[in-house]
């Protein structure tokens, strides 16, 4: 009995094991297959493997550089010599920033500077090369970057950085790249504008259009920081501002010290008729041939009456809340700077408050200053869009003014 | 001689001209030869097959002219030539190269937006493929068509920089009927450019950072729709599309209007 039991098992093993061969080979044939196929394998030219490390990280690298202000953790970055930390000033200065590059690069960010890349099965480690002279005013240190400004020819490239790549596990091999300031202008769209004030409602004033051009207003004022690139690339190092916590804030230049940094970089001071069109919002922004041309006197409200500011007009007890710094910061509200929420309609800051700004008029050449700033009191007749003043062109301590720059493209 | 015979893969390995991924453009290339095709004709004669444009490491940029003498009575040969970027590759067609590959049984290339290629047969059937991957993508959608990153060739940089345009130099020829004449060069000014306003939706540009509406000055664009009238405007009949600052007018200088 039991030698029958025994034999009767044995093809039942059979069968068992056959029926796993069988499962096994199917599971084999349709396992889920990695997503690299044999073509790519990586090359064994180890200078083709690099290239291919290096195109591969070329994304991380662009975030890095346009959006390196979310790496910032909240009690901020351990580089005094770079970045100052301070509370006043908002993300948007550390976007396209070299001095946050150098700090990332430096360990001020991370312990481990380096960009970890998966390729062919392998992690590579992209980091970059302290290659470049140091600058005394700034720092002792070797930078990872350095400033260019160069039109080669076949390029429409004015004003960059250049960097050095290499890779961990690849010694030997290193890349040369350049990023430009690819996070600080705004492109005014083509239609039709007004310029200034009207008497009337009913009158249509100057208009212009600006079909057929292409215009980039800089979002931001000038900052110290970019003027400090300027004199250091213009043989000006005795004028580099030393303090870290100062190149935030506006550069303070004389008209004629404006328009050199400007023509410095192929660019414009900004003119008045652009600074309108820039921050006068359209009523259709669909339709860029309107039949009537409007002249909204602030950035958000077409009616000053409406605003803050008109309310503070008619009340002299009108209390600044937070929101009404935000959108224009005029005298009694706190100091901040590169914050986004004063942002007109097609994308630049500071339209109203903030600091005086410098603008060439080719109109009315004596109407040269937007004199709405932080300086002067919320129920000033000042804070108007289109109401301007005429400034000397000469910095002084009462009134310190700003400005920025815009370009022209020709595609 | 044994250790030369050793040396020579490692001595055409560092001949390999790797910096063509930094290529911003493709030049020169021959009208007739396809992707792929092996080029047989006409035989015995040197043909310029295409120049590789990249920018070194001072952010000039340069060119390498690839010539290939295609077979016949003797084998095909290979020849680079690095050379500045205005120069055609023409000129380089009978001088010597910079570095050759003779004893060529075929030759093939191809040349796409991602990589740049070449297959060459030796005289032993083998074939040596280069294949480069383009760093340098360029968004032509884009008004400012520069690549994001700009990767640049590890080379030596050329000798001396290359010569911008001086001001008042035209750099962006528009004729009094409109017609572009040729594309724009402004971006090689040494310090910007301005325009003169002819009354066409793109006007003629020269270089330097001359401002308008002011004595000798060019008059300021205004625009040639903000009339909202369909109509050409002429600097003699109709200045609406520019304006000059107070206290000047508008002088119109053939077609363009300048302020006096």
């Amino acid at each position: 009995m039991n030698r029958d039991s025994n034999t009767s098992i044995i093809p039942k093993i059979i069968l068992i094991l056959g029926t796993l061969s069988v499962l096994g080979i199917f599971l084999l044939f349709f396992r889920p297959r990695s997503e690299e196929s044999p073509r790519q394998s990586a090359p064994e030219s180890p200078q083709e493997l690099f290239t291919q490390v290096i195109a591969a990280v070329e994304p991380r690298i662009l975030e890095l550089w346009e959006e390196g202000d979310t790496l910032i953790p909240v009690e901020g970055v351990n580089c005094p010599d770079e970045i100052a930390n301070r509370p006043e000033v908002g993300k948007s200065y550390y976007q396209c920033q070299p001095h946050l590059w150098q700090c990332y690069w430096q360990g001020g960010v991370s312990d481990t500077p380096e960009i970890p890349i998966k390729l062919f099965g392998n992690t590579y480690h992209v980091m970059a090369n302290a290659a470049f002279d140091s600058i005394p005013e700034i720092s002792p240190l070797p930078r990872f970057y350095q400033s260019i400004k160069r039109s080669p020819v076949g390029l429409n490239l004015r004003h960059g950085y250049v960097m050095e790549l290499k890779v961990k596990e690849l010694p030997g091999f290193f890349q040369r790249i350049v990023l430009s300031d690819t996070c600080r202008d705004a492109y005014l769209p083509q239609r039709i504008y007004g310029y200034g004030q009207v008497k009337d409602r009913r009158e249509e004033g100057f208009i212009w259009d600006n079909f057929g051009r292409h215009l980039f207003i800089d979002k931001f004022y000038v900052s110290n920081q970019k003027a400090n690139e300027w004199f250091s690339m213009s043989g000006q190092n005795s004028r580099i501002i030393k303090d870290p916590v100062k190149w935030p804030y506006p550069a303070l230049l004389s008209f004629e010290d404006q328009q050199k940094y400007c023509g410095f970089l192929g660019k414009r001071v900004l003119e008045a008729k652009l600074f309108d069109a820039a921050t006068m919002s359209p009523t259709d922004i669909k339709n860029g041939l309107p039949d009537r041309v409007i002249r909204p006197q602030t950035p958000w409200q077409r009616d000053l009456r409406l605003s803050f500011l008109g309310m503070a007009q008619t009340n002299p007890e009108y209390q600044l809340a937070p929101l009404d710094c935000q959108l224009a910061q005029v005298e009694g509200c706190p100091f901040t700077i590169y914050e986004t929420d004063s942002a007109t309609w097609m994308g630049i800051y500071y339209a109203l408050g903030f600091f005086p700004e410098s603008l060439k008029n080719t109109i009315e050449p004596e109407k040269n200053l937007k004199v709405s700033s932080r300086f002067i009191p919320v129920a000033s007749r000042w804070h108007e869009l289109g109401v301007r003043g005429t400034w000397d062109g000469v910095q002084s301590r009462d009134m310190p003014v700003a400005f920025r720059c815009y370009e022209e493209v020709v595609p | 001689m044994m250790l030369i015979l050793m040396l020579i893969p490692f001595l055409s390995f560092a001949n390999i001209p790797h910096h063509w991924s930094s290529a911003i453009s493709i030049s020169d290339r021959h009208e007739f030869y396809q992707n792929n095709e092996i080029i047989s004709r006409p035989a015995n004669s040197w043909q310029i097959l295409f120049g590789v444009v990249y920018p070194d490491g001072k952010l000039n940029l340069q060119k390498d002219c690839i010539y290939y003498r295609v077979p016949g009575n003797e084998r095909g040969e290979l020849k680079l030539k690095r050379t500045s970027v205005e120069v055609s590759c023409e000129r380089g067609l009978e001088a010597l190269g910079d570095f050759t590959i003779k004893e060529l049984r075929a030759l093939q290339f191809e040349i796409t937006d991602k990589n740049i290629a070449l297959f060459l047969t030796q005289s032993d059937y083998r074939v040596q493929s280069w294949n480069f991957l383009r760093l340098n993508q360029f968004n032509n959608r884009e008004i400012r068509k520069n690549p994001k990153v700009l990767f640049l060739a590890s080379v030596d940089p050329l000798e001396g920089n290359m010569m911008l345009k001086r001001d008042d130099k035209l750099c962006h020829a528009v004729s009094d009927d409109c017609e572009i004449m040729s594309p724009s060069t402004c971006h090689e000014c040494s310090e910007g450019w301005f325009e003169a306003p002819n009354g066409c939706m793109v006007g003629p540009k020269y270089c330097g950072l001359k401002s308008c509406g002011g004595k000798n000055q060019p008059a300021c664009r205004r625009g040639i729709k903000y009339q909202r009238k369909r109509k050409k405007f002429e600097c003699r009949t109709d200045t609406s599309f520019a304006y000059c600052g107070p206290g000047h007018t508008i002088q119109c200088v053939g077609a363009e209007a300048w302020c006096r």
